[in-house]
């Protein structure tokens, strides 16, 4: 942040130096600007303190202290002499756009705004009085005018790699795609630049979070190997590649990282997410175990080794590690809820109840401990009290989708569901508009349709669940048996050789006792 | 009671207006002693928790329905205290059964017994026993002088080193003479390190995956006294999964005999007969052999008959707790219709295992009525799962039209009130009376493990004990 100030300070010095006014004071501020320009900035500072001492009045050498300080970092101190600066000689423009600069790093974005108002009203052109306001609009989160404001100064801009990255940033959270490529074209001039290779990583992280692959893509290619300043614009990318199901790019993505020497325990934990989508889950456990190795103390990271324990049927390594968790962090309700996730798996439907009521109790904002208590009763057989979690889930977590996901499974699944199907269809509606992107949703209200012989309608549902989750064997299932009813057989054949390999990867945990119904 | 009382037939209520229970349970009182032998051990082989196969059959042509129960066997750590035997109860006709195994050289056990298939093979007259087990099968001959000769040998089928569960007798070349399909379950043996597994660190039944299904065995009569082993030629051994019960019936009205297999966590099969000695399976078009969300159920029995009066045979499939028995609606098209739920058959039956199961009119209304018998295979699953238990009703359920049906078991008699571990099940008339009678058994040496009911007598009604065993299915039905 340093570097953006840096030139608006430095222009200030040398124009202020022929306004002193004080004979004794003018030879500190010239001493002062002097060592400046060697870089010895304390003695700078020193020089300036004295000739405001000498001209306590004096707004120009205020001013160049503050500008001295700002470039050592002491924002505080600068910001309390440009504010003084700008009490003695309000209507200086120079002096506002420079106390807003430091506001600015301060984080003061309506006192810096307040100042730059000045500034533009004064003096409506003023390409560093829009600049920092540009740079305003991005910390503020206004990113459309942000990014008006720092276009507008594009040559400015480009000539400083966090200005850039400004710009960028506000580009891309405004979805301006058109101003991305001429930015892109930018830095791809400073392949090779050192000064720059900071501003490109954040400029890849900006685009990857943005969900602009490609740009990312390109970006990432003018960094070079194995240089620091990969890793965080790597992962971005690989997080990136992987949501967008490039499994396997994002894992030789990763890999390639962690081989140049990058230690991360989230780049191990989106790898073994990588190498679970692949089902290479001895290749995942690793890379959790790494990940957890990494950074015992993350909690969070314990999640997805726990699931995948379980998935495989491992329930003892599971506890184990549920109580290794819970040995971390006692008072968190997450490794009950694990802990519950796990009783369940092993049917000590007791345990788990207990296991997620205390979960609830520990953290009543945590949702995931009431759908445990919830799916507890349901595969006990218990579906009304199931239910009724269900509905107490509804009232106080109205935004999450699961409950109305469940309550409606559990519904249909009913020996009754042909009574109820209206109601669990309303729920799954309520459910796709909370969650757009639920393959579960939208394969029950596909199987819903299908069973009322709205073909079309089905075959709809069940693709957008396919989408949201191509590996869930019953939507490939379910669509065959649409495509049947419609007489597209080729499509059905597909499809349902699709469900045979996924089954087959489902089925593939070792055997345990015998079958329980399956939770909601 | 009043309200009841209008939903029921005059014939079924009492002269003070109380509905009479319409089985009666008369297994003590006909003399029937005998007990299953399940070889229980801590070991937990899966085939401790199958077996129990009951044949209705007339063996002496007296024209009264005998009995045939097979006993299960001993395994390397569940012996017997006392010598296990089969037992044949020859009907005396006086409401009472002797059991004359022995005499009849039936009696010993020659396999680890699973199901019973009883049919006149060699169109002799005389009803001959087929019985399926680990690890080979026994063929006994009816010598039709009351006796009895193990002929597998000669007839060619051992079925050797396979656990065979249920078996059919069907013309499937239509030459006069009966074929057998016999439904093999998985790779299994006594011997090496059987597969383990734990619930909450106590040792129990692995679940069906854990063992690795085997594939049909077609058996074609050669017409004189021989059978040759046609799996290959007919592709009916390409069909490998964990089959338990068959039943043979013409789905698609050709006039030539199809098969519907029932398979515990394997898809179920619906094999069309080409009338060139092959099969076509069509379960997956007929949306019969998975459940909706691809899932293949824990198939177990299976019937067929025709529930909704179209005159095509719909059939009837029992499942595992949850799954509910399937019931499918032969339309005359594929897909089938899964009339499970709307049948109101789900509510019921939905926390039992269900194991054997059969049509019956047990109210002569002309609508084919239902018969479940249930037992659990997990211990301790009451304390799993609350609502489940390991000893399981029957159920009796009437077709009220339509293809539903109302649970009447609460009504059926005191045997529907108590809890089996039920598997074979077996309906006839073996009292002569018109009405339907019904044998189950229950596995485990355990008390009441087995019941012996009798239909009410309902004047005016013609046998149906014989059209009912031309039909063969899983585990002792016949």
């Amino acid at each position: 942040m340093r570097a953006a100030i840096f030139s608006v300070f430095s222009a200030l010095l040398f124009l202020q130096t022929a306004t002193a006014q004080t004979l004794s004071g003018q030879d500190y501020a010239r001493q002062g600007i002097s060592y400046a320009r060697e870089g010895k900035l304390i003695e700078a500072e020193q020089e300036l303190r004295a000739a405001v001492n000498s001209a306590p009045a004096d707004a120009t050498f205020r001013a160049q202290l503050g500008s001295i300080l700002g470039l050592q970092g002491k924002w505080k101190d600068a910001l309390e002499s440009f504010q003084k600066a700008v009490d003695l000689a309000p209507q200086n423009l120079d002096f506002r756009r420079e106390t807003a600069a430091v506001q600015w790093q301060l984080g003061l974005m309506s006192a810096a705004e307040k100042n730059l108002q000045y500034v533009l009203t004064k003096h409506p052109g003023d390409p560093g009085g829009i600049l920092l306001l540009g740079l305003v609009k991005e910390k503020t989160g206004d990113y459309g005018k942000a990014a008006e404001l720092l276009d507008s100064q594009f040559e400015l801009v480009i000539s400083q790699p966090e200005r850039t990255v400004a710009l960028f940033h506000s580009v891309v959270q405004s979805h301006q795609q058109d101003k991305i490529g001429k930015i892109v074209d930018e830095l791809k001039l400073h392949a090779n630049d050192e000064q720059w290779e900071d501003a490109i990583s954040r400029c890849i992280q900006v685009a990857a979070m943005g969900g602009y692959l490609e740009t990312a893509r390109t970006l990432f290619s003018l960094l070079p190997d194995s240089n620091p300043v990969q890793a965080p614009a790597g992962f971005q990318l690989a997080k990136l590649l992987y949501t967008r199901s490039q499994v396997s790019q994002a894992k030789e993505l990763l890999l390639q990282l962690a081989e140049h020497g990058v230690v991360s325990a989230d780049l191990q934990a989106l790898l073994g997410n990588c190498f679970e989508s692949e089902h290479q889950p001895e290749l995942a456990l690793e890379a959790y175990q790494r990940a957890i190795q990494m950074e015992p103390s993350r909690i969070d990271h314990y999640e997805d080794l726990i699931s995948l324990l379980l998935y495989l049927r491992r329930t003892k390594d599971t506890l184990a590690l549920v109580k290794q968790a819970l040995a971390i962090a006692p008072n968190d309700a997450r490794p009950w809820v694990w802990k519950g996730n796990v009783d369940l798996h092993r049917n000590s439907y007791k345990d788990a109840m207990e296991d997620y009521k205390h979960a609830a109790v520990m953290d009543s904002s945590n949702p995931d401990a009431l759908y445990g208590i919830s799916a507890a009763y349901f595969v006990t057989g218990q579906t009304e009290a199931a239910i009724d979690e269900c509905k107490a889930g509804i009232t106080r977590f109205p935004n999450d989708a699961r409950f109305y996901v469940a309550y409606a499974n559990m519904l249909l699944a009913s020996p009754d569901a042909i009574k109820l199907e209206a109601q669990g269809e309303k729920l799954l509606q309520k459910a796709v508009k909370l969650a757009p992107q639920s393959a579960q949703a939208h394969y029950l209200l596909g199987q819903l349709a299908m069973q009322q012989g709205k073909l079309k309608e089905a075959e709809a549902e069940l693709l957008l669940s396919v989408q949201s989750d191509p590996d869930r064997s019953k939507a490939h299932f379910a669509l065959a048996g649409v495509y049947r009813r419609m007489r597209r057989l080729d499509e059905a054949a597909k499809e349902f050789a699709r469900y045979q390999e996924l089954k087959q990867v489902e089925e593939s945990g070792t055997a345990s006792g015998m079958a329980m119904p399956e939770t909601p | 009671m009043a309200a009841l009382r209008q939903f029921l037939p005059a014939s079924l209520m009492e002269a003070d207006g109380r509905p009479e229970p319409i089985f009666s349970d008369v297994t003590a009182e006909a003399g029937i002693t005998w007990r299953q032998f399940n070889g229980f051990s801590p070991d937990r082989y899966l085939i401790e928790t199958m077996g129990g196969g009951v044949g209705l059959f007339d063996f002496d042509d007296d024209g009264r329905l005998d009995i045939f129960l097979l006993n299960g066997g001993e395994t390397p750590r569940g012996k017997s205290a006392t010598p296990i035997r089969n037992a044949l109860y020859r009907n005396l006709g006086n409401g009472r059964f002797a059991d004359v195994a022995a005499e009849a050289g039936v009696s010993k056990i020659t396999n680890y017994g699973m199901g019973v298939a009883v049919a006149d093979f060699d169109n002799d007259g005389h009803e001959d026993i087929f019985i399926t087990g680990f690890p080979n099968c026994t063929l006994y001959h009816n010598n039709g002088n009351g006796t009895f000769t193990d002929v597998t040998l000669d007839a060619g089928l051992q079925n050797k080193g396979r656990w065979s569960s249920g078996a059919a007798w069907f013309d499937y070349d239509r030459d006069g003479f009966l074929d057998l399909v016999v439904c093999n379950y998985a790779e299994f043996s006594f011997e090496g390190v059987a597969p383990r597994c734990e619930y909450l660190d106590v040792r129990t039944y692995c679940e069906q995956r854990a063992y690795k299904g085997m594939p049909l065995t077609l058996y074609r009569n050669n017409r004189n006294g021989t059978f040759t082993d046609v799996s290959r030629t007919s592709g009916l051994d390409r069909f490998a999964g964990r089959a338990l019960g068959v039943v043979a019936t013409d789905i698609d009205a050709d006039g030539w005999q199809d098969l519907f297999v029932a398979r515990d966590a394997s898809p179920n099969l619906l094999l069309l007969n080409k009338q060139d000695g092959t099969f076509l399976d069509a379960g997956v078009e007929a949306e019969v052999a998975f459940d909706s969300n691809g899932n293949p159920k824990a198939g177990m029995g299976v019937d067929a008959g025709d529930v909704n009066g179209d005159g095509r045979p719909d059939i009837v499939v029992s499942n595992f707790s949850f799954e509910y028995p399937s019931l499918f609606l032969n339309r005359g098209d594929f897909p089938f219709e899964d009339r499970t739920r709307a049948s109101q058959l789900a509510g019921p039956a939905r926390f039992d295992v269900g194991w054997g199961v059969h049509f019956l009119d047990f109210d002569n209304d002309g609508l084919l009525d239902l018969m479940l018998v249930n037992g659990h295979v997990i211990q301790v699953i009451e304390s799993l799962q609350p609502q489940v238990k390991y000893k399981e009703r029957p159920l009796l359920l009437r077709n009220v039209g339509n293809a539903r049906f109302e649970d009447v078991s609460a009504r059926a008699g005191p045997a529907f009130a108590k809890g089996y571990l039920a598997r074979g099940l077996a309906i006839g008339d073996w009292d002569n009376d018109g009405a339907p009678d019904a044998i189950f058994t229950s596995i485990g040496n355990r008390q009441c493990c087995f019941a012996t009911m009798r239909g009410r007598r309902i004047p005016g009604l013609a046998s149906v004990s014989r059209e009912l065993r031309a039909i063969v299915m899983l585990l002792g039905q016949n």
